[in-house]
C-alpha cells in the first residue's frame, strides 16, 4: 500500500515536472520567433527539392545530413539560442535558480525543433531517393550536430558579443571541411567530424560517431562550469 | 563624395580595430603554414611548393577561404547594427541619401577585405620567403603577388564584401549565413580537376589559375576566367542594387 | 512661429494608429511634450525630423514642410533619439567628428566646441563604449548641436540618468534654447517639463490631449488637489470610484491619498498646493491603484 502511494507520488512529481518544463520550452519558441521556423522550413524544403533534383552526381546524405544540416543546427543553437549575447542575460544570470538550466532547455529546444525538421527532411528525402535506412541517417545527422551546436553552446556562453558563436562555429566547419585531406594521418579518422562525407576509407564511422558524441558531451562539461561560475 | 569618404574612413577605421578579424587572420594563417611551410615534409608531399608562384596560388584558392569566411560573419552585422543601435534613425534624420549611406557602408568594407587579403598574402608570403631551404628571388615572390591581387584579391574582396554587407540588410541574417555556409562549404570540398573550373567558385575558379598554371594542363580557358570573374563582380553589385531597389530601406526621397 | 502641425495622423500597415489628428505650434524656448509610454511622442519626434513620412497632415519646420522640402528641414535640425548606443568601438572625437562630416559641418573647430559645450572635451580621447550612460547622452547631444541648428529634437534626454546628470542636461538644453532657438523635448518626466518648459503638449493614445503653457495646465487642477487620510486600504480602493487619486502615500498608520476633488465631496481633506505632476496625472486619467 505504501509502495503504491509513494509511486503515484513519485509519478505526479515527474509529470508536474514535466509541465513545467513543456511551459518553458513553449516560452523558449515564443522567444525564438517566427522567423525560426520560416527559415528552417525554408531550408528543409530546399534540401528535399535537391533530393529530387540531384542526381546521382553527389552523395547526397552525407552532404546534407552530415555536412549542412549539422551546420545549421549550430547557426540555430547560436543565433535564437543565444544566452550570453541575449540583452536579458544579466537579469537571468542574476535571478534564475540555474544558469545552466536555462542554457539547457534554451538549447534542447532550438536543437530539438532544428533536429524534428531533419528527420522529416531525411524521411521526405528516402522517399524519392532511397539510399541509406532512416536509423543510418540519423547516426550520421546527429554526432555532428550534437557536437558543433555544443561548441556553439560553449562559445555563446563565453562570449557576449553577437553572432560570434555563430563565427566560431563556421570556422571550425570551414576548418573541417578544408582538411579533409588530413585523413591520410592514422587516427585522423576517428575524431574527423565529416567522415562519410569523407567516404570512410578505413571503415570506422560508428566508431567516430561515438567519438564525436563523446567530445559533445565534454564540452557541455565545460559549459557546466562555467556556468557555475556566473 | 565628402560624405562618401567620412563613412568609409569610418567604416575602415572601426572594422581595422575589430580584435576578432586579427584572429581569423592569425588562425588562418598558422592553418595555411601548417599546410604549406616549406618545410621536408610539405616540400615532399607538395610537388610544386618550391615554385612562389604555386605557392600564392595555393594559399589564395585554398586557405584564404577561412579568413574570407570569417570576415564574412563579421562584415554581415554592419547595417543591421545601426538600427540596433539607433544610428538609423539619427542617419535619416541627417542630410545623408541613401546612395552616400550605401557606397560608403559598401567601399569601406571592400577596403577592408581588400587589406585583409592582402596583409593575409603579404603574410604568408613573407614567411615562405625567409623560411625556404632553398633560394628564391625576390621578384619571383612580387610579381605572383602582384598578379594574386589583380586577377583574384579585388573581385574576392568585392563579391564578399559586397555581398555580406548588402544581402542582410534585406533577409534574415541568419539565412544569410546559412546560405553562405553552402556557398563557401561547396568552395571548401570542390576538388580541382584538368577542365575549366565552375565559375560559381569563389577563390578557386578559373581567376586563380592566372596566378599559376599546372605544368601538364597548362591550357587556361579565358572565356572560363571572364565568367568566373563576372559571376564574382556581378554577384556582388547585384547584391548592393537590390539594396537600393529596396524603397522601405531608407526614407523617401 | 519654428513647429507647425497640422492635422498630423500617422497609421501603420499593421492598422495601428500611432498619431491622430495632432495640431500644435512651437515658437522659441524649450517646449515640453509629455505623455506616457507608447502615447506617440516617438513618432511624432520621428515625424518632425523626417525619418517618418506622415499618413495625412502637415509637419513645417522653419516655414518648411517635411515631406515635399525634406533636405531643407534636415539641415536645420538636431536630433536625438531616445536610444542611441553608437558606435562603441570609436573615440568620442572621432563619432562627433563622422557626424560633423555626414552633416556637412566643415568648420574644424566645430567638434571641438560641441563637445565643449557639453563638458566632454577632457574625454574626448575616450571610446564610447567605456562610456557612463550619463556621458554618452551629452555625446548624444553633441553631435545633434553640430551646426547650430535653430531647432532641436530630444526624445527623452534625461531618463535612466542621476540627478545630477539630469541638473547638468536641462542647463544645457535651457542654455541652448535661450539664444533665439527652439527645443522640442519629450519627456515623460513632469519635473523636466516643469524646469523647463514654458509651454507643452500632451499626447495620450495618439491623440493630443493639452497644448499650452504650463501655467494654464496649473490653473485647471488649482485648488482642488487635496490631501486625504485613510486607515484602510480599503477604503482607498473605495476613493478611487468617486475621485482621482493622484498619488498615495503608505505610512505606519494607515495611508494618504493625493486627490482631485472636484466637486468638494471631501470637506475633511486638506488643501495642497498644485503641482504640473498633479494636472499631467488629472490629465491621464489618474493614477492606478498601487
Amino acid at each position: 500500500m505504501m509502495k503504491r502511494m509513494a509511486g503515484r507520488t513519485a509519478e505526479r512529481t515527474a509529470e508536474q515536472t514535466a509541465g513545467k518544463i513543456a511551459v518553458r520550452m513553449a516560452g523558449e519558441i515564443k522567444i525564438c520567433g517566427i522567423n525560426f521556423f520560416l527559415v528552417s522550413a525554408a531550408f528543409t524544403a530546399a534540401l528535399i527539392l535537391f533530393a529530387a533534383i540531384a542526381g546521382e552526381l553527389l552523395d547526397f546524405y552525407p552532404v546534407s545530413f552530415e555536412v549542412l544540416f549539422p551546420f545549421y543546427a549550430a547557426i540555430a543553437a547560436g543565433e535564437w539560442g543565444k544566452t550570453r549575447a541575449d540583452s536579458n542575460f544579466d537579469i537571468i544570470a542574476a535571478q534564475s535558480k540555474s544558469l545552466f538550466q536555462w542554457v539547457l532547455l534554451r538549447f534542447a529546444t532550438v536543437f530539438g525543433i532544428v533536429s524534428l525538421f531533419a528527420v522529416f527532411g531525411m524521411a521526405a528525402s528516402s522517399a524519392m531517393r532511397y539510399e541509406l535506412p532512416l536509423a543510418e541517417l540519423l547516426v550520421m545527422y546527429f554526432p555532428p550536430a550534437f557536437f558543433l551546436s555544443s561548441l556553439c553552446a560553449l562559445s555563446g556562453i563565453l562570449c557576449r558579443q553577437e553572432h560570434a558563436a555563430a563565427a566560431v562555429c563556421g570556422l571550425v566547419w570551414l576548418i573541417t571541411l578544408l582538411t579533409r585531406s588530413l585523413l591520410r594521418h592514422p587516427g585522423f579518422a576517428f575524431i574527423y567530424l565529416f567522415i562519410r562525407f569523407a567516404g570512410d576509407p578505413n571503415q570506422i564511422w560508428l566508431w567516430n560517431k561515438g567519438i564525436v558524441t563523446a567530445a559533445g558531451l565534454f564540452l557541455w562539461v565545460l559549459l557546466y562550469r562555467k556556468c557555475r561560475r556566473f | 563624395m565628402r560624405k562618401i569618404f567620412a563613412i568609409v574612413h569610418y567604416e575602415y577605421k572601426m572594422q581595422f580595430m575589430c580584435l576578432a578579424a586579427w584572429g581569423i587572420l592569425l588562425a588562418a594563417t598558422v592553418l595555411s603554414q601548417l599546410d604549406n611551410f616549406p618545410s621536408a615534409g610539405n616540400l615532399a608531399r607538395l610537388e610544386f611548393l618550391k615554385e612562389p608562384a604555386y605557392y600564392v596560388y595555393r594559399i589564395m584558392s585554398l586557405d584564404s577561404l577561412i579568413l574570407l569566411f570569417g570576415l564574412l560573419f563579421l562584415l554581415a552585422g554592419r547595417l543591421p547594427l545601426d538600427a540596433k543601435t539607433g544610428m538609423k534613425p539619427l542617419l535619416l534624420s541627417s542630410a545623408l541619401r541613401k546612395g552616400q549611406y550605401v557606397w560608403g557602408k559598401l567601399l569601406g568594407g571592400f577596403l577592408y577585405v581588400f587589406s585583409m587579403l592582402c596583409i593575409f598574402l603579404l603574410l604568408n608570403t613573407g614567411i615562405y620567403f625567409i623560411a625556404a631551404p632553398f633560394a628564391i628571388s625576390l621578384s619571383a615572390c612580387v610579381v605572383p603577388l602582384v598578379k594574386a591581387v589583380f586577377v583574384s584579391v579585388i573581385p574576392v574582396s568585392l563579391f564578399v564584401s559586397f555581398c555580406s554587407i548588402a544581402l542582410p540588410g534585406m533577409m534574415d541574417i541568419r539565412l544569410f549565413y546559412l546560405l553562405a555556409a553552402v556557398f563557401f562549404g561547396f568552395n571548401a570540398s570542390y576538388v580541382g580537376s584538368a577542365d575549366a573550373m565552375p565559375f560559381y567558385l569563389l577563390t578557386s575558379g578559373d581567376l586563380v589559375r592566372l596566378i599559376w598554371v599546372h605544368p601538364r594542363w597548362p591550357f587556361v580557358s579565358m572565356g572560363s576566367v571572364a565568367a568566373n570573374g563576372l559571376f564574382l563582380v556581378g554577384s556582388g553589385l547585384a547584391s548592393a542594387g537590390l539594396l537600393f531597389l529596396k524603397h522601405r530601406f531608407w526614407r523617401a526621397e | 512661429m519654428n513647429i507647425e502641425i497640422r492635422h498630423l495622423t500617422k497609421k501603420y500597415r499593421n492598422g495601428v494608429t500611432a498619431l491622430d489628428d495632432i495640431s500644435f505650434r512651437v515658437g522659441n524656448g524649450v517646449f515640453g511634450l509629455l505623455g506616457h509610454n507608447g502615447a506617440g511622442k516617438t513618432t511624432l519626434m520621428k515625424a518632425l525630423v523626417t525619418v517618418l513620412t506622415p499618413s495625412a497632415g502637415t509637419v513645417r519646420l522653419c516655414g518648411f514642410d517635411t515631406v515635399k522640402q525634406g533636405d531643407e528641414v534636415r539641415a536645420r535640425v538636431g536630433y536625438l533619439p531616445q536610444e542611441l548606443a553608437m558606435y562603441p568601438s570609436l573615440s568620442v572625437f572621432d563619432f562627433v567628428n563622422y557626424m560633423a562630416q555626414l552633416k556637412g559641418v566643415r568648420d574644424k573647430r566645430a567638434v571641438q566646441e560641441v563637445l565643449e559645450e557639453v563638458e566632454m572635451l577632457e574625454f574626448s580621447k575616450r571610446r564610447i563604449g567605456q562610456l557612463s550612460g550619463g556621458m554618452k547622452r551629452r555625446v548624444g547631444i553633441a553631435q545633434a548641436l553640430l551646426g547650430n541648428p535653430p531647432i532641436l529634437v530630444v526624445d527623452e534626454p534625461t531618463a535612466g540618468l542621476d540627478p545630477e546628470e539630469r541638473v547638468r542636461l536641462r542647463g544645457l538644453l535651457s542654455r541652448y534654447a535661450g539664444e533665439g532657438r527652439t527645443v522640442l523635448l519629450s519627456t515623460h518626466i513632469v519635473e523636466d517639463v516643469y524646469q523647463l518648459c514654458e509651454e507643452l503638449a500632451v499626447l495620450r493614445k495618439g491623440r493630443l490631449f493639452y497644448a499650452g503653457t504650463s501655467a494654464a495646465l496649473l490653473e485647471q487642477v488649482k485648488g482642488r488637489v487635496k490631501i486625504l487620510r485613510l486607515e484602510q486600504e480599503s477604503q482607498l480602493i473605495e476613493l478611487q470610484r468617486k475621485a482621482v487619486v493622484l498619488a498615495t502615500t503608505y505610512e505606519s498608520r494607515g495611508l494618504t491619498a493625493r486627490i482631485m476633488d472636484e466637486s468638494d465631496l471631501y470637506p475633511q481633506a486638506e488643501p495642497a498646493e498644485a503641482t504640473l505632476e498633479d494636472a499631467y496625472v488629472y490629465c491621464m486619467g489618474g493614477k492606478a491603484h498601487a
